[in-house]
C-alpha cells in the first residue's frame, strides 16, 4: 500500500468505485478501502434500480440483472389494487455482482483496492483532511492524501471526524428490514408496494421479484409511529401473511436516511459520497444511480481541485452545486411529497387508490400519481411536474 | 450519577451501521462484524435503541 496518494476513497460500493474509477481515470493516484472482507457483500438492498436512471450511468450488462421489471402494483391499506407504470422498465440487481464489476472497473481505470481495510480516523492538519488511519489485516496504518471522498455508507463517521454534521435525528431515517425469500408466488414482472399504517407505519414494504418464486421482500418504518415494535417484526408479521410458504434466505437491516437533504457535503480536502452524504432520495429511498451520479461528480472536482493545487472548501463547493443541480434539488422535492404522503391516514391512501382506479392504467405514470395523492397540495403537484414530466 | 449505558447484544446485530448513522456523539464503531459503542461518548440518549432495525440495542442504567 503506497503511504502518499493523491485520493483516498473510503467505502467500495456503487458511489465509492465511481467515484475512483472516474478520479482515476483523470489522472489521480487513487486508493480505495472497503472495510468488509468482499466487495459488495452484504447486500443491505432491495437492487431496484430504472432502466433509464441505470442507462444514464452505465452501458448495461445483462449479467448483473436478476430479473427484468415491467411495472409496479400498489396495494392500499385496504387491499385495493393499483398497477401502474406501464411500459416503463427496471431492473431487480444482482448487487454481489454489481458492485464488484464497478469496483473492477475502478481497478482498471488504475485505482488501488484493499479490502478488509477499516478507516478508524481522520490524519487533520490546522482543519484540514490530510489523510486517514485504518486498520488493514492487523496492521495499523496512516496515509496520506490531498482529498478524501467519504463514501462510507449510511453509518458513515467520516463527515464528522472531517467537521460535517452528518447524523441523522432518529426520526428522519427509515429502519428498514429484508428477506430475501424463496417458496413464494409472485408474478416475476411486476414489483409490489404496500402501504399502511399496520404494515409499514411512515414507510412501505416491498416485493422485488429475483426470479420466478423468490424476491427480495422487505420494508422500511420510520420508527416514530411506534418505538417498541422493530422494523423485524413488521416484517417477520408482513412476511407470515403476504407468503406463508416462504423461506429467507438471507435476513439483512439497514437504515434509509429519508430527511432533509444535508447542506453541507464538502470541508476543507473531504467530500461525501452516497449513503454517507444523505444523496438517497427521501421518496423512494433509492440510492445506487444517485451515489453513482455523486461519485461522478465528485471525481472530476477532485481531479480540478488537485490539478490546481487548492483543495480548500470554497473549491470543492463546485461539487455540492454539480451535485444539487443535477439530483440533489430532485431529492429536496421528494422530502417534501413524502413529507405530506408519510402523513396520511390509511383512509387518505385508500381514497387515493380509489381514485388513481379510475385513471386508464396507460396513463397511470409517476405524475399522474403523485398528482392524485397531492390533491389536496396544487402547488406540490406543480413541483411534481418539474420533477417527473 | 448513574450513567445510561447502551449494550449490544451481538446475537442478534446485524452490523448495519443504522445506530451509528443517528449517533449525534459519533460514539459509534463498525466493524465488519462488531459494533462497539464508545463509553466515553456515549450520553445515554438511547436514540440507537429506538432506531435499531433489529432491537439488537438495549438501553441499562
Amino acid at each position: 500500500m503506497k503511504r502518499e496518494v493523491d485520493l483516498i476513497v473510503v467505502g467500495a460500493g456503487p458511489g465509492g468505485s465511481w467515484a475512483a474509477k472516474h478520479a482515476a481515470k483523470a489522472g489521480l493516484s487513487v486508493l480505495l478501502l472497503e472495510k468488509d472482507r468482499e466487495v459488495g457483500v452484504p447486500v443491505r438492498c432491495a437492487e431496484g434500480v430504472s432502466e433509464k436512471g441505470l442507462r444514464s450511468v452505465i452501458s448495461i450488462d445483462t449479467r448483473w440483472i436478476a430479473q427484468v421489471i415491467r411495472g409496479v402494483r400498489f396495494i392500499a391499506p385496504d387491499g385495493t389494487k393499483v398497477d401502474a407504470y406501464p411500459g416503463e422498465t427496471g431492473y431487480i440487481l444482482n448487487r454481489k455482482l454489481f458492485d464488484a464489476a464497478l469496483a473492477e472497473e475502478a481497478c482498471q481505470s488504475g485505482a488501488h483496492l484493499y479490502t478488509k481495510a477499516n478507516v478508524t480516523g481522520l490524519l487533520m492538519e490546522n482543519g484540514r483532511t490530510r489523510g486517514v488511519r485504518l486498520r488493514h489485516i492487523g496492521e495499523e496504518k496512516e496515509i496520506r492524501c490531498s482529498i478524501v471522498i467519504g463514501a462510507d455508507g449510511i453509518e458513515s463517521r467520516i463527515g464528522r471526524w472531517g467537521g460535517l454534521n452528518t447524523a441523522i435525528a432518529w426520526t428522519e431515517m427509515a429502519a428498514c428490514a429484508q428477506m430475501t425469500c424463496c417458496n413464494i408466488d409472485i408474478e416475476p414482472e411486476r414489483v409490489e408496494l404496500y402501504m399502511g399504517r399496520e404494515i409499514a407505519p411512515g414507510g412501505y414494504a416491498w416485493v422485488f421479484p429475483k426470479g420466478p418464486r423468490s424476491a427480495n421482500v422487505g420494508l422500511g418504518i420510520s420508527g416514530a409511529f411506534n418505538p417498541d415494535k422493530k422494523a423485524l417484526d413488521y416484517l417477520k408479521d408482513f412476511v407470515s401473511r403476504r407468503f406463508p410458504n416462504a423461506f429467507a434466505m438471507t435476513i439483512v437491516a439497514g437504515g434509509v436516511p429519508i430527511g432533509r437533504p444535508l447542506r453541507d457535503i464538502v470541508s476543507d480536502g473531504l467530500m461525501l459520497v452516497g449513503d454517507a452524504g444523505r444523496q438517497t432520495n427521501p421518496m423512494s429511498g433509492g440510492g445506487i444511480v444517485n451515489a453513482m451520479i455523486a461519485g461522478e461528480l465528485a471525481a472530476k472536482t477532485a481531479a480540478a481541485a488537485i490539478k490546481q493545487g487548492d483543495v480548500s472548501v470554497r473549491k470543492l463547493r463546485a461539487y455540492a452545486r454539480d451535485w444539487t443541480r443535477e439530483e440533489g434539488r430532485n431529492n429536496y422535492l421528494s422530502y417534501k411529497f413524502k413529507e405530506v404522503i408519510s402523513g396520511f391516514s390509511d383512509e387518505d391512501i385508500n381514497q387515493t387508490a380509489r381514485m388513481l382506479l379510475k385513471i386508464p392504467v396507460e396513463k397511470r405514470n409517476a405524475f399522474n400519481v403523485f398528482k392524485a395523492a397531492l390533491i389536496r397540495h396544487p402547488k406540490l403537484v406543480l413541483e411534481a411536474r418539474k420533477v417527473f414530466l | 450519577m448513574i450513567r445510561t449505558t447502551v449494550i449490544v447484544r451481538s446475537d442478534i446485530c446485524d452490523c448495519c451501521g443504522t445506530c451509528a448513522g443517528v449517533c449525534r456523539e459519533n460514539a459509534i464503531e463498525l466493524s465488519e462484524t462488531i459494533v462497539q459503542i464508545d463509553s466515553d461518548l456515549c450520553v445515554g440518549c438511547l436514540d440507537c435503541v429506538r432506531i435499531c432495525p433489529m432491537g439488537a440495542l438495549e438501553g441499562s442504567a
